[in-house]
C-alpha cells in the first residue's frame, strides 16, 4: 500500500467542536427558546390533565344541583378561627347560600362565614370508572366529606360544577386535535409524498384538489356535513365524525409542506448519491428523505392540533357539532350563547374560553419554536 | 398577461364542478328526500296538493337517479338562476339570500380592508426592530389574536360592551331602525356598530398577516439587494419601502387567496353571535331544520364567491410582480 | 463619454494622498456561541488611482473588511477598535468607524465617493424593480439633477459598460439580464455618481472564465478612464495577478503581507502566502506531479520541497467508457394542458472512448452540457438518443442508455460519483459509516461490525480518522466532507469514477490535498477518471485527455500535450486566454476573445 502523505492532520482543521447529531442540536436550539420551552410544559400538563381528568375533577362532571343554579366561583381559604379565636390552619371554601328575589325572580348567592366545607388532598369522592381499567373515587382536591360540593369556577344552569366540567371536557377537545392531527398526518404525507416524489399528472390532480379545497369557506362546509350527522348517534360515533370532518381541510396544508420538501429534496445531491448507492426508491424514501423533513412535519402537526381544536369548539358551540352531553370545551360555550346567560354567569364563558386560550396558545408558541428550532436557517 | 388570466380561469372551472359536486351531496345527505318533508309540513298545514307535488317531483327529479337530480338542480341554476325552493318558508331561495349575501361580503371586504391596514404597518415595524418591545407586543398580540376563536371574542366584546357601555349589540343597525329607509342617520347608526364585527371577525386574520409579513420581511431583510441599496447612500427608510417591503409584498397579496375563505368563515359564525343580517343566521337556521336547497345553495354561492374573490387575488399578485408574469 | 463626467473629475486632485486610512481596525460579531473576530487589526492606505487587489481565502475577513469601510456589515456585527479615515476630496477629513452607520455623513460617501459592487449580481440588484429605476434612484441621490437627465445620464452609462441596446434595457428587469449583464448593470449603477473609490467584492467569481474576463477588463478600463482607486477582493490568485497593481494578503482576519504585485507573487515573503501560491495549478506553467501540500510547506517555510515533475503517464488500456453519438434534450415551456413548446439541446451528438486507468476531464462553461452528459453517463438522467457502453472487467458490457433499473444498481457498484458539494451531498441526518457504508451494505450485505472496519479503514485511505466513524457531517470542516465523498466513492472498489465539480466549492489549499489525494488513490487502486471542470487549471493539472464542452457539443478532443501547445478550436483558444494566470508576467498575452 502506498503511504499517503495525506494522514497528517488536516488543513482546514480548524477543529469543529460540535460532534452532537442533529436532533441534538436541535433539541438544544428549541431549550433556548424560552417561551417554546416552557409552553412544552404546560402543553404536557394539559395533555396529562385529559388523561388523569376524572381523578382531577374535584366533583362529578354530570351531578346536578338545583340549589347552586348557576351559582358563583367560590375561593380557597387557608385559615379557621375556632370558638375561643384561635387561628388554625385548614384548607376550606365558604357554603354558598342562595337567595332568590321574589320581585325579578333573580338568584344571589352570599358566603356563609359559618358555614365552611373542609378541602383536601386526595379526598373520597364520586366513583369513577378509569379508562375502563378500574373503579375508583379518589380525587386529587376537594372536599373531604363526599356530600359536599364545590364550585371553585362556578356551576351552570342546572347547577353542574364547571370546573369538573373543564377538566372532563379536555379529554374530548384536546384529543380531537391528536385524532385529527392523526387523520391529517396519514392523509397528508401520502397524498403529499406521491404528489411530490412522482410529479406529473398526478401530482397535479393532487394539487387542484387541495387547491379546491382551500378555497372553499370552511366552516359553512363543516357546518352543512355535521348538520347531516343525525342526532341520534352514538357519542362515540359523532366524535368520530365531527373528527373526520374537522381534519378534512388540516391535512391539505400538511400534503402541500411534503411535497414541497418531497420537490426540493428530489433532486438534491444526497438524494440522487443515496439511489447511486444502490438504494431503491422506498428506502431513498424511508432512510434519506423523512428523516430530513420529520421535524418540519412534528412542528406542522404541532400548529395544526390548535387550528382543529378551535374547528371543534366553533361547530360544538354552533350545536352542529358534538352534543350534549358529550363535554368538551365546545358543549361547555355553547351555554353561554346569550347575551343574557353571560351577564348573569360570566364564569360560564370566562372558564373554558380561557382553557381554549391557554391551550392553543401554548401550542402555538410550541410549534413555532420547533419550527424555529427545526429550521437550519432561521434568523 | 391576458394568456395568465385565461389560464387562471381554465383551472376555475374543475373547483366549480368540484364545488356543486359537494354542495349537492350536501343537500342530498339528509335521509329521506325533502318532498316526504314538504309532504309532512303541508299535510299538518292541512292541504296536500298532489299535482304540485307532481310539479315539485318532476322539476328536481326526485325519485330518479342522483346524476339526473344533479343535472336538474345544476340547469335550474345555470339556465333561470333559480335555487329551488325553501322549504321552510316555502318562498323561493333567492327571494331570500342575496341581502343577506351582500352583507356577508361586504364585511369581509371591509374586514380584508382592516387586516390589511392594521397588519401591513405592525408587521414591518416587528420585523425592522425585530426582538424590540414594540416587536415583543406586536408577537404576544398576535398570538393571542391566533388563539381566541372569533366566536368567543364576539361573546367577550358583547358582554363588555353591554356591561360596562349598556349597549346592545346585536344587528348591524339598533332596533328603532331596523324597518326604517336608508337614511343619514341610519347609516350613522350603522357605522358605530358595524366596527365590532369587522373587528371581531378580523382579528385572527390580523394576527396571521402579521407573522406572515414579518416572517417575509425578516426573509429579505438581509439579502444582498438590500445592502447593496444601503452601498448606494439611500436612507434605511427609503430603501426599505422600496425594495425588501416591496419584495415582501408579494406572497403577502398572494394571502388573499386564503385569507378570503377564512373571513367569510369567521362572518358567518360571528353572524350567528351576534345576530347580524348576514347568511350565517340563515344557513345555521336552514341547516338545523335540515331546509336542504336554501342551506346547499348558500354554501355554493359563498364557495363560488370566494373561488372568484382567489382568482381576483391571483390576476392582482400577477399584476403587480412582474417574475409571476413573465412565467 | 458624456461631458459631466468630464468636469467631474478634480485636476487639481491629491493623487498622492490617500483615499481611505484604515488603521488598527477590529470588526466582530457577536453571536450566540461568543465572538467571531472576523477583522483583526488592520491597517491600511487606499491610494486613488491604483488598484488594489485584497486576497484571502473563505472565512479570512477580506469581504467584511472592505464593508466595514462603508459601515455596511450586517448584524450582529460591530466595529469594535480602530479608525477608518476618509479623506474628502475637498480636504476634510472623517472617521468613519466613529459615525452611526446609517448617517447621513456616511451615505453621503456610500454610492457617492465610494461605491461597490457585489458577487452575486442576481440577488444584489432588487429583484422586482427595473434596472434603470435602480439606477437613476442612486443618481437623484447624489446628483443635483432632473429626472429626465439621470435617465440620459443612465441610458448612457448602460452603453458605457456595454450593454447593447441601452434604451431598452433601461426598462428590464434584472430576471431578464444574463449574469455578464447584471454585473455590468451593477457596475453602470456603481459608476453612476463618479465614485472616487469603487470596491469590488468577488465581482467576477460567479461568472464564467470568458464574461469574467470581459468584465475586469471592464473595470481596469474604467479605472484609467476615471482615475478612481479600485479595490478588488478575490479568492482567485488568477484574478489578482491580472489586475493588480497592489496586493493585500489577508488570513484569519489579519492583513499578513502586501507590497505591489510583481513583488508578491515573485517574492513572497510570508509562508502563507508562500504556500497558498505554490498550490494553485497553473496553466501553462510547469507540469508538477503533485500540488504541494499547504501544511509541509507551512511546517517546512524556508526550505520547500522541490517540485517533483510529471510523470509520463502510462499507456492508455482498454476502452471502459464508449460514447458514441450521444444527445440529451430538455423539454421546455408548455403547462398542464399543452404540450412542451420547445427542446433545449442539452448535448449533442458527443462521441468519446474512455481508456482504463486515465484521467479524462470535461471542461466548459456553465449550460455546456458537461454536467448532463456526466449525469447520462451515470445512467442518472438517460440520453435521449446514442448509446453509452461501460466495459468493466469479468463482466459483460453494460449499455448505459437502456439499462433498467436492477442493472444500473449493479453498474453503480464500479461507476461512482464524486459531488461538486460535499454539504449537499451528504445527509445531514446520517451518521458517517452510513453515509460511507451503505453502498457497502447494499452491495454485499455484510454485517455491522465488519462494516465498521471496513468503513474506518476507508477512512484512514482517505486520510480521516477512523474515530470519525459515528460523527454527524455536520462536525466536519469543507475539505474533509469531501474526503468522505471520496471514501464513499471508493467503498464498493470501482473501476470507474466520475467526478463531477469535485474540487470547485474548495479554497485553494484544500483544492490541492483533494487533487492530490485523488491522483494518490487513482494510483493505489487502479482507477478510472471521468473529471468534469469549469476550471481549465485543475483539469490541465489531473487530466491526461480533455474534451471541450460548448453549448452542448464537444467542440475539441485534446491530449495533455496538445492542450500545451495550443488548441485548434477558436472556442478552446479563447477559453484559454481568458483563464486568469497566477503570474502577473503573462497578464499581457494576447487576449483572443
Amino acid at each position: 500500500m502506498t503511504t499517503l502523505s495525506t494522514t497528517t492532520p488536516l488543513p482546514d482543521d480548524t477543529e469543529v467542536p460540535n460532534v452532537l447529531g442533529p436532533w441534538a442540536l436541535m433539541w438544544r436550539k428549541f431549550k433556548r427558546h424560552k417561551v417554546a420551552y416552557l409552553s412544552l410544559w404546560i402543553v404536557g400538563f394539559i395533555y396529562a390533565m385529559a388523561i388523569f381528568g376524572d381523578f382531577l375533577a374535584p366533583g362529578d362532571a354530570a351531578d346536578t344541583n338545583r340549589r347552586a343554579i348557576f351559582q358563583p366561583p367560590q375561593g380557597i381559604h387557608f385559615m379557621v378561627e375556632d370558638a375561643e379565636g384561635n387561628r388554625s390552619f385548614q384548607l376550606h371554601a365558604k357554603q354558598m347560600k342562595m337567595q332568590i328575589d321574589r320581585a325579578t325572580m333573580r338568584r344571589s348567592y352570599e358566603p356563609d362565614p359559618e358555614d365552611i366545607i373542609p378541602l383536601g388532598f386526595f379526598v373520597r369522592g364520586a366513583e369513577y370508572d378509569f379508562w375502563g381499567l378500574f373503579t375508583w373515587d379518589r380525587h386529587f382536591f376537594g372536599p373531604v366529606d363526599p356530600k359536599d360540593r364545590v364550585y371553585f369556577f362556578g356551576a351552570d344552569r342546572l347547577g353542574r360544577d364547571m370546573m369538573s366540567r373543564i377538566i372532563i371536557g379536555t379529554k374530548v377537545s384536546m384529543s380531537i386535535g391528536l385524532v385529527g392531527v392523526a387523520v391529517s398526518l396519514v392523509v397528508g404525507v401520502a397524498l403529499g409524498g406521491i404528489s411530490g416524489f412522482y410529479g406529473g399528472w398526478i401530482d397535479n390532480l393532487i394539487q387542484r384538489l387541495i387547491e379546491f379545497l382551500r378555497s372553499i369557506p370552511t366552516i359553512p362546509l363543516w357546518m352543512g356535513l355535521a348538520a347531516a350527522i343525525p342526532l341520534g348517534w352514538p357519542p362515540l360515533r359523532t366524535y368520530f365524525v365531527v373528527t373526520l370532518i374537522v381534519s378534512m381541510i388540516g391535512w391539505t396544508s400538511l400534503a402541500r409542506e411534503v411535497r414541497g420538501k418531497f420537490l426540493a429534496m428530489r433532486d438534491e445531491d444526497f438524494i440522487i448519491a443515496a439511489r447511486l448507492d444502490g438504494l431503491t426508491d422506498w428506502e431513498v424514501i424511508r432512510k434519506h428523505m423523512v428523516p430530513n423533513f420529520s421535524s418540519h412535519i412534528i412542528a406542522s402537526l404541532t400548529l395544526a392540533v390548535p387550528l382543529m381544536i378551535l374547528a371543534e369548539t366553533s361547530l360544538s358551540f354552533l350545536g352542529i357539532g358534538l352534543q350534549p352531553p358529550i363535554i368538551s370545551w365546545g358543549t361547555l360555550l355553547k351555554e353561554a350563547q346569550n347575551i343574557r346567560s353571560i351577564v348573569e354567569a360570566p364564569w360560564l364563558l370566562i372558564a373554558p374560553g380561557a382553557m381554549i386560550v391557554a391551550a392553543v396558545l401554548t401550542l402555538n408558541f410550541l410549534g413555532d419554536g420547533l419550527r424555529d428550532a427545526a429550521d437550519p436557517n432561521a434568523h | 398577461m391576458l394568456s395568465f388570466i385565461y389560464r387562471r380561469m381554465l383551472y376555475m372551472i374543475p373547483t366549480v364542478f368540484l364545488v356543486s359536486v359537494v354542495t349537492f351531496a350536501i343537500i342530498q345527505l339528509p335521509p329521506g328526500d325533502y318532498l316526504d318533508t314538504l309532504a309532512a309540513e303541508l299535510n299538518d298545514s292541512g292541504g296536500l296538493d298532489e299535482g304540485t307535488m307532481q310539479a315539485l317531483r318532476d322539476q328536481y327529479g326526485l325519485g330518479q337517479p342522483m346524476y339526473v337530480q344533479y343535472f336538474k338542480w345544476m340547469k335550474g341554476i345555470l339556465l333561470h338562476g333559480n335555487f329551488g325552493i325553501s322549504f321552510e318558508k316555502n318562498v323561493p331561495v333567492n327571494d331570500l339570500i342575496w341581502d343577506r349575501l351582500g352583507w356577508t361580503f361586504g364585511i369581509s371586504l371591509m374586514t380584508l380592508a382592516f387586516i390589511w391596514m392594521t397588519a401591513l404597518p405592525i408587521g414591518i415595524y416587528s420585523a425592522v426592530k425585530k426582538y424590540s418591545v414594540g416587536d415583543y407586543v406586536a408577537t404576544f398580540f398576535g398570538f393571542i389574536g391566533l388563539a381566541i376563536p372569533n366566536f368567543l371574542l364576539a361573546l367577550v366584546m358583547m358582554y363588555v360592551a353591554f356591561k360596562y357601555f349598556g349597549q346592545s349589540v346585536g344587528g348591524l343597525v339598533s332596533p328603532e331602525y331596523l324597518d326604517q329607509p336608508w337614511t343619514l342617520e341610519k347609516i350613522g347608526n350603522l357605522l358605530s356598530r358595524i366596527w365590532m364585527p369587522i373587528v371581531v371577525v378580523g382579528t385572527s386574520g390580523a394576527a396571521a398577516l402579521i407573522r406572515i409579513m414579518r416572517a417575509n420581511l425578516l426573509d429579505e431583510l438581509y439579502r444582498p439587494y438590500v445592502v447593496t441599496a444601503r452601498a448606494k447612500g439611500m436612507s434605511e427608510f427609503s430603501l426599505l419601502m422600496r425594495y425588501p417591503v416591496r419584495v415582501a409584498l408579494n406572497p403577502f397579496i398572494s394571502t388573499i387567496g386564503w385569507i378570503l375563505p377564512t373571513l367569510v368563515s369567521g362572518e358567518i359564525i360571528v353572524a350567528v353571535v351576534m345576530n347580524l343580517p348576514t347568511t350565517g343566521p340563515l344557513l345555521l337556521r336552514a341547516l338545523l331544520v335540515q331546509d336542504m336547497y336554501l342551506a346547499g345553495s348558500l354554501i355554493f354561492i359563498v364557495s363560488i364567491l370566494t373561488v372568484l374573490g382567489t382568482l381576483l387575488s391571483d390576476v392582482l399578485l400577477a399584476w403587480i410582480d412582474p417574475r409571476i408574469r413573465y412565467q | 463619454m458624456t461631458p459631466q463626467i468630464q468636469m467631474l473629475i478634480d485636476p487639481k486632485a491629491d493623487m498622492t494622498k490617500p483615499l481611505v486610512e484604515i488603521r488598527s481596525l477590529k470588526t466582530q460579531f457577536f453571536t450566540d456561541d461568543g465572538v467571531v473576530t472576523a477583522v483583526d487589526g488592520v491597517d491600511l492606505d487606499v491610494m486613488p488611482n491604483r488598484t488594489m487587489v485584497v486576497l484571502g481565502q473563505s472565512g479570512s475577513g477580506k469581504s467584511i473588511m472592505a464593508r466595514s469601510i462603508l459601515r455596511i456589515v450586517d448584524q450582529p456585527g460591530k466595529i469594535t477598535e480602530g479608525s477608518i479615515l476618509y479623506n474628502h476630496a475637498d480636504g476634510r477629513t472623517i472617521d468613519l468607524a466613529k459615525l452611526r452607520a446609517g448617517s447621513p455623513e456616511v451615505r453621503e460617501i456610500r454610492g457617492k465617493d465610494i461605491s461597490m459592487i457585489f458577487q452575486e449580481p442576481m440577488s444584489s440588484l432588487g429583484p422586482i424593480t427595473k434596472i434603470g429605476k435602480q439606477i437613476v434612484e442612486t443618481i437623484l441621490l447624489h446628483r443635483n439633477v432632473t429626472k429626465i437627465e439621470a435617465k440620459e445620464i443612465a441610458i448612457d452609462l448602460l452603453d458605457r459598460v456595454g450593454i447593447p441596446r441601452p434604451a431598452e434595457r433601461f426598462e428590464a428587469y434584472p430576471f431578464e439580464l444574463s449574469g455578464g449583464m447584471r454585473q455590468r448593470a451593477m457596475i453602470a449603477m456603481a459608476l453612476s455618481c463618479e465614485p472616487r473609490l469603487l470596491i469590488a467584492d468577488e465581482p467576477s467569481t460567479a461568472l464564467d472564465v470568458t464574461t469574467q474576463a470581459q468584465i475586469l477588463d471592464l473595470i481596469a478600463e474604467l479605472k484609467e478612464e476615471r482615475q478612481m482607486g479600485v479595490m478588488l477582493i478575490t479568492h482567485d490568485m488568477g484574478v489578482a495577478a491580472e489586475v493588480a497593481e497592489d496586493i493585500v494578503v489577508m488570513y484569519h482576519g489579519k492583513i499578513i503581507e502586501k507590497n505591489d504585485v510583481y513583488s508578491i507573487f515573485d517574492a513572497p515573503k510570508h509562508p502563507y502566502t508562500r504556500a497558498l501560491l505554490a498550490s494553485v495549478p497553473k496553466l501553462g506553467g510547469q507540469r508538477v506531479h503533485r500540488l504541494p501540500d499547504i501544511h509541509e510547506l507551512l511546517k517546512n517555510p524556508d526550505n520547500p520541497p522541490a517540485p517533483i515533475p510529471a510523470k509520463p503517464r502510462p499507456p492508455a488500456g482498454e476502452p471502459i467508457v464508449k460514447v458514441r453519438n450521444v444527445s440529451v434534450e430538455f423539454p421546455v415551456g408548455g403547462g398542464v394542458f399543452s404540450k412542451p413548446t420547445g427542446v433545449i439541446q442539452a448535448v449533442n451528438n458527443v462521441s468519446f472512448d474512455v481508456y482504463r486507468g486515465e484521467t479524462f476531464g470535461i471542461v466548459g462553461e456553465s449550460g455546456s452540457g458537461k454536467s448532463t452528459l456526466s449525469r447520462a453517463i451515470m445512467g442518472i438522467r438517460p440520453p435521449t438518443s446514442g448509446s453509452i457502453e461501460f466495459l468493466r472487467q469479468d463482466k459483460p458490457p453494460t449499455e448505459i442508455s437502456t439499462a433498467d433499473k436492477h442493472q444500473m444498481r449493479d453498474v453503480w457498484r464500479d461507476m461512482r460519483m464524486v459531488f461538486q458539494d460535499p454539504q449537499s451531498s451528504l445527509n445531514p441526518r446520517l451518521r458517517v459509516i452510513d453515509l460511507i457504508g451503505q453502498c457497502i451494505e447494499k452491495a454485499e450485505g455484510i454485517g455491522r461490525k465488519e462494516l465498521s472496519e471496513r468503513v474506518a479503514k476507508l477512512l484512514k485511505q482517505v486520510g480521516l480518522s477512523p474515530e470519525y466513524l459515528l460523527r454527524h457531517p455536520n462536525a466536519f470542516s469543507g475539505g474533509q466532507r469531501q474526503r468522505l465523498g471520496v471514501a464513499r466513492a471508493l467503498a464498493t472498489r470501482p473501476e470507474l469514477v466520475i467526478a463531477d465539480e469535485a474540487v470547485s466549492a474548495l479554497d485553494v489549499p484544500i483544492q490541492a490535498q483533494v487533487l492530490n489525494l485523488l491522483q494518490d488513490l487513482q494510483e493505489e487502486f487502479k482507477l478510472t477518471y471521468i473529471f468534469i471542470s469549469h476550471d481549465l487549471a485543475v483539469v490541465d493539472h489531473i487530466c491526461d485527455r480533455v474534451a471541450v464542452m460548448y453549448k452542448g457539443e464537444m467542440v475539441e478532443l485534446l491530449t495533455r500535450e496538445e492542450l500545451a501547445a495550443g488548441p485548434k478550436h477558436p472556442y478552446t483558444k479563447s477559453l484559454l486566454s481568458a483563464v486568469p494566470i497566477p503570474d502577473p508576467h503573462l497578464r499581457d498575452r494576447k487576449k483572443v476573445v
